[in-house]
């Protein structure tokens, strides 16, 4: 292909991270000439899900050395121009990276026993049953990406399950949460006087905006205050406070209101909570905006990264050196784990994350459920948000469950949700018939760059873009995307709807025809 | 490749929409044309199944092609084998189900499907309990379904108790959900009755239902599904007296004239007979409730056994001062010990909720329903003062309320009288805010009724037919405008029509009056009305008793 290679951009975009993908797909659909690489031979970067064996390639990657050396690249300068040379390799920015097995390698089949006993020879068998997320994120069903999905009509790619319960930990066991009007119905938790308290009070949060005079009185209250001036028990309070808004006991009175105004919107859209989960893992997310690019002309490239970067004496980006060749660009959009130490941001938060397979629910019930659980704040950890997906989701095998835990760090990921995941799993040893045994875990921090400043050192056209963040959904990415859009192209609406392919005339004046183009057949991406 | 995606705009579309409009009128009318050109023609039976399919898949709401195709498959009954009547019915089966998938709501098509599959050799209602299910997946509130699987059951012989746990599924799912609601309703009696047979319903379930409202009302007062199962599962139709057929519970035999009052409409002819001889002459309905025979017995002094025979049983008359009578005290809804607590535990839950959430008028509604269901007499004055409250904060449904007052009212007077009230020589109903009349049939036999200083309207007129004994009836002071539906009040000789608003509308009452058999009247005051001074009364007396 090399000669036909095109040379000239309007946007490059290196790294198929969230953000990444949709600015390639934003920037596409508006007619831009846009390239998007890769330097792994995935999609998704950090935002990706893997089958077993992928997993454990991304884990033997993380644990590699850091190689500091620069590339080879010697690119031809103009005038003026001077080359940022890029490490030549990107090892994947995890750290504190901890994988183990809790089962033996192999166990004899012991008959038809109640419950299977898992080896891990039985699971590696059972590898491309997986997809496990190294940044899962639910969407709210009006939240963002829901509405962009919809508007833009990428919506066409994707594929959702709904969350089926909400869950959370009250008094030293978990307990579903009563959210929608069904459950609210039909729960025997709380007695009927509270149903209407917790009724009213959700009713209250849907419309406070309408009702400033009221909101002075909360101002400079907490949350936790306003529920208890509401009289509510505490069995509500602790609904309301952790599982509904998400909140600890120092969010402020307005900010609970919100949050709450946030969960109770998408409810009732798709099902009986407010979430959706993406099929197959929440990295077939940025792919199904990459799709979209590639299907209005965007190029695509993977195992394939830049070697330099070559600016010009206005601090402006001239054209990345690539695999021997100067591709010139008007813009370079960047992810965080691609870019020069020179750009990095100084410091900057951290995100534990726990993996963990387990051969039962948390919160065993005659259906498989698909859950969320915020774990309350206790003496030993933070707010933990925890989903715990089955095998329905196409993410883990039947018989297994997969719980994803995510909480800020404070010390490794380890430490951070050790004292959690005892809580609520058997590790070996342990015989509580309650609880679903550990067959699988793994700990990685990762960094959450979504609150630094990512302008401040780097060319004017150039565009660092942040990893995952701490937010259970996908807003932040948008946000980011959005404003890095108007950045660049101000004039231009942000991805448009695209088309169905019934709704596409290929040939101007052969309407009657009606043919149904395939939708992109010449505009594979390539990789 | 960029710029080559062309969309069609919207003017585009709509030219394209419209002429796939103009296309389908015109296959519809070619179809139709030809359709009823071949009716009735056997040998074309084969190309009027095709025609009709074809539009049926289009629309299945054209009643008239599913009767064509009923006319050809009852020919096919006759002549065709059963396996290949199989077949058949098989295809209109499927046809209904493509029809369904289009239109889940067509009365056509789940009438069609249900009927065609009776003249299956062998059909499988079980099948059709699956339809249903999925369908009420799609749509858990699709009454057409319900229905159909109401049949689909019954021919299957689908476990009540399996149909009751489906609507206790799709209870769970979305409680805002008549179909559902009212699902149980027909099957708690097969389901869970009372072993003991003094109620409609186990107690023990009926309480757990009772439960079931209380949470969906406290869920969401506004919606109003399960409120009316509420009021079925506290009311008369959830009682086994409900279920049997009216009863007499005041007679009355006295010469020229005998008086059968029932406890609810009664359709058929009472019989009554005097030592052993049916008594011949003519019955009138008089109300709904009220029956009257005009016989020939002069005196009743000499009779020595009187009887009344009905479909709800038989009465003996006993003398009393005003001829052969007798009285039954009409049977309350008595609840079990069980559901009673219940009740007191959902009032008191109220009472708190008051506290908490005042001003709710749905939880002051709750509250009335219950208290009366618990004890009338004991919480009259709260029932009263809760009803003024809900006409204050809900004034749009005032006479709704009104009308709930009336009743309460008037069921609160028949308790004093603890059952005397048919031997009543008169009762005062003066200024106790009547807006309609309830249980006038249990004063049939009142001589004296005086309903003035209160709300009454014409449409409470026909209840007054029950008063076939009343010689004085005062409604002075009521809102009457016309008396277009003035009952047959044959005994009455003092009316009391003053401070109405009685139409002054040229000859309007004064034709009513003299239309009504008012044969008895020999006072009637209409003063204080728009109309008075229009009528001549003495002429108008004079004519009534020429009658």
């Amino acid at each position: 292909m090399g000669d036909e290679f095109p040379k000239e951009y309007d946007v490059i975009v290196v790294g198929t991270g969230m953000t990444e993908s949709i600015l390639a797909a934003a920037a596409s659909r508006v007619g831009k000439r846009v390239l998007h690489l890769d330097s792994n031979e995935y999609y998704g970067g950090l935002w990706a899900s893997f089958n077993f064996e992928g997993l454990q390639q991304w884990v033997g990657d993380c644990q590699k050395p850091k190689d500091e050396t620069e590339c080879k690249a010697d690119p031809q300068l103009a005038d003026g121009e001077s080359a940022i040379k890029m490490r030549v390799l990107n090892p994947p920015t995890a750290t504190n990276v901890k994988e183990q097995w809790h089962v033996p390698e192999a166990v004899e089949s012991s008959g038809d026993d109640a419950k299977k006993a898992w080896s891990q020879e039985e699971v590696k068998k059972l590898y491309r049953k997986f997809n496990i997320d190294l940044a899962p994120k639910l969407l709210y069903s009006r939240g963002a990406l829901v509405e962009l999905l919809i508007s833009s009509n990428i919506a066409r790619y994707t594929e959702f399950r709904n969350v089926t319960r909400v869950v959370t930990w009250h008094e030293g066991k978990l307990t579903p949460v009563p959210c929608s009007r069904a459950d609210v119905f039909a729960t025997q938790n709380i007695t009927v006087v509270e149903k209407r308290m917790l009724m009213n009070l959700l009713q209250e949060c849907t419309e406070y905006e309408g009702n400033p005079e009221k909101l002075k009185k909360h101002e400079n209250q907490s949350f936790l205050d306003f529920l208890k001036d509401k009289q509510l028990t505490d069995n509500l309070i602790h609904y309301v406070l952790y599982a509904i808004a998400m909140s600890t006991e120092e969010t402020p009175c307005i900010e609970g209101m919100s949050r709450t105004q946030k969960f109770l919107l998408s409810l009732g859209r798709y099902g009986n909570t407010p979430f959706l989960w993406p099929m197959y893992g929440s990295g077939e997310i940025p792919q199904a905006f990459c799709r979209l690019c590639a299907v209005f002309g965007g190029l695509y490239h993977l195992k394939r990264g830049a070697e330099a970067l070559i600016v010009g004496s206005d601090n402006t980006l001239k054209a990345i050196h690539s695999d021997r060749e100067n591709l010139k660009s008007n813009y370079l959009v960047m992810g965080l784990d691609y870019a020069p130490d020179s750009f990095l941001p100084e410091e900057s938060p951290g995100i534990s994350r726990g993996v963990f397979l387990i051969d039962s629910s948390i919160l065993a019930a005659d259906k498989e459920h698909l859950t969320l659980l915020e774990f309350p704040p206790d003496e030993s950890s933070g707010p933990v948000t925890i989903v715990e997906v089955g095998s329905l989701t196409n993410a883990c095998p039947q018989g297994l469950y997969m719980v994803h835990m995510t909480t800020k760090q404070k010390g490794s990921a380890e430490e951070d949700l050790m004292s959690v995941a005892k809580k609520l799993m058997n590790f070996p040893g342990e015989t509580d018939e309650s609880k679903p045994n550990l067959v699988w875990s793994m700990f990685f921090n990762m960094k959450d760059t979504s609150t630094c400043d990512l302008g401040a050192n780097t060319p004017t056209n150039l565009f660092l873009t942040s990893g995952p963040d701490l937010d259970l959904d996908f807003d932040f990415a948008i946000k980011q995307a959005k404003e890095i859009f108007s950045k660049m192209y101000p004039e231009d609406e942000f991805l448009p709807r695209a088309p169905d392919p019934e709704e596409i005339i290929l040939d101007d004046d052969d309407e009657d025809k009606q043919k149904q183009p395939e939708e992109k057949a010449s505009e594979e991406p390539q990789e | 490749m960029h710029g080559r995606l062309k969309v069609r705009t919207t003017e585009q579309e709509q030219a394209i929409k419209r002429k796939e409009r103009e296309q389908k009128v015109k296959a519809y009318k070619a179809a139709m044309g030809r359709i009823m050109k071949i009716r009735g023609n056997v040998e074309l039976n084969d190309e009027m199944l095709i025609l009709t399919r074809e539009v049926l898949q289009r629309n299945p709401d054209i009643y008239t092609l599913w009767n064509i195709r009923r006319e050809i498959f009852l020919n096919f009954k006759k002549e065709k084998s059963d396996e290949e009547m199989g077949k058949l019915v098989d295809n209109e089966v499927k046809l209904t189900e493509n029809c369904l998938m289009n239109n889940q709501k067509s009365y056509c098509a789940w009438h069609h499907r249900g009927w065609v599959l009776d003249l299956h050799p062998e059909p499988k209602w079980t099948k059709e309990l699956a339809l249903c299910t999925e369908f009420l997946k799609q749509d858990e509130r699709n009454f057409h379904c319900w229905d159909y699987l109401r049949l689909a059951a019954a021919k299957s012989g689908f476990s009540p108790l399996k149909q009751f746990e489906l609507s206790d599924e799709k209870i769970k799912d979305n409680f805002s959900n008549y179909s559902a609601w009212h699902y149980r309703s027909k099957l708690l009696p097969l389901t869970h009755p009372d072993p003991e047979g003094n109620a409609l319903i186990e107690p023990g379930q009926h309480s757990y239902e009772l439960g079931q409202v209380e949470s969906a009302a406290y869920t969401d007062p506004n919606d109003s599904s399960a409120w009316f199962y509420q009021r079925w599962l506290l009311g008369r139709d959830c009682s086994v007296a409900q279920r049997q057929p009216p009863k007499p519970l005041l007679c009355w035999l006295g010469p020229h004239k005998a008086i059968i009052s029932f406890s609810k409409h009664s359709r058929l002819v009472p019989q009554l007979f005097v030592d052993g001889q049916t008594v011949e002459g003519e019955w009138l309905m008089e109300s709904k409730y009220v029956w009257v025979l005009k016989h020939k017995i002069g005196s009743v002094d000499q009779i020595k056994k009187a009887e009344v025979v009905t479909e709800g049983g038989r009465l003996e008359l006993q003398p009393s001062s005003i001829g052969l009578v007798a009285v039954v005290a009409e049977e309350g809804q008595e609840h079990n010990q069980v559901v009673m607590d219940t009740l007191k535990g959902q009032l008191k839950n109220c009472k708190l909720l008051l506290t908490l959430t005042p001003d709710c008028r749905w939880t002051y509604l709750t509250a009335v329903f219950l208290m009366q269901a618990i004890d009338i007499r004991l919480f009259h004055g709260e029932t009263m003062e809760f009803l003024d409250k809900l006409i204050q904060l809900d004034p749009l449904r005032a006479g709704h309320y009104n009308d709930l007052r009336s009743k309460y009212v008037m069921e609160f007077k028949l308790s004093l009288m603890e059952g005397s009230f048919g031997v009543q020589e008169s009762v005062s109903l003066s200024q106790c805010h009547l807006s309609s009349l309830y249980h006038f049939n249990q004063l049939a036999l009142v001589r004296e009724v005086d309903l003035s200083k209160n709300q009454l309207t014409d449409r409470s007129l026909p209840a007054l037919g029950s008063l076939q004994m009343c010689r004085k009836l005062d409604l002075s002071h009521n809102c009457l405008v016309t008396l277009d539906s003035m009952p047959s009040l044959p005994a009455l000789e003092w009316l009391d029509l003053s401070n109405n608003e009685l139409t002054k509308e040229p000859g309007r009452v004064d034709k009513n009056l003299r239309n009504a058999n008012l044969t008895a009247l020999k006072s009637l005051s209409v003063q204080d009305n728009p109309c008075y001074g229009l009528l001549d009364l003495e002429d108008l007396l004079q004519t009534l008793s020429f009658k």
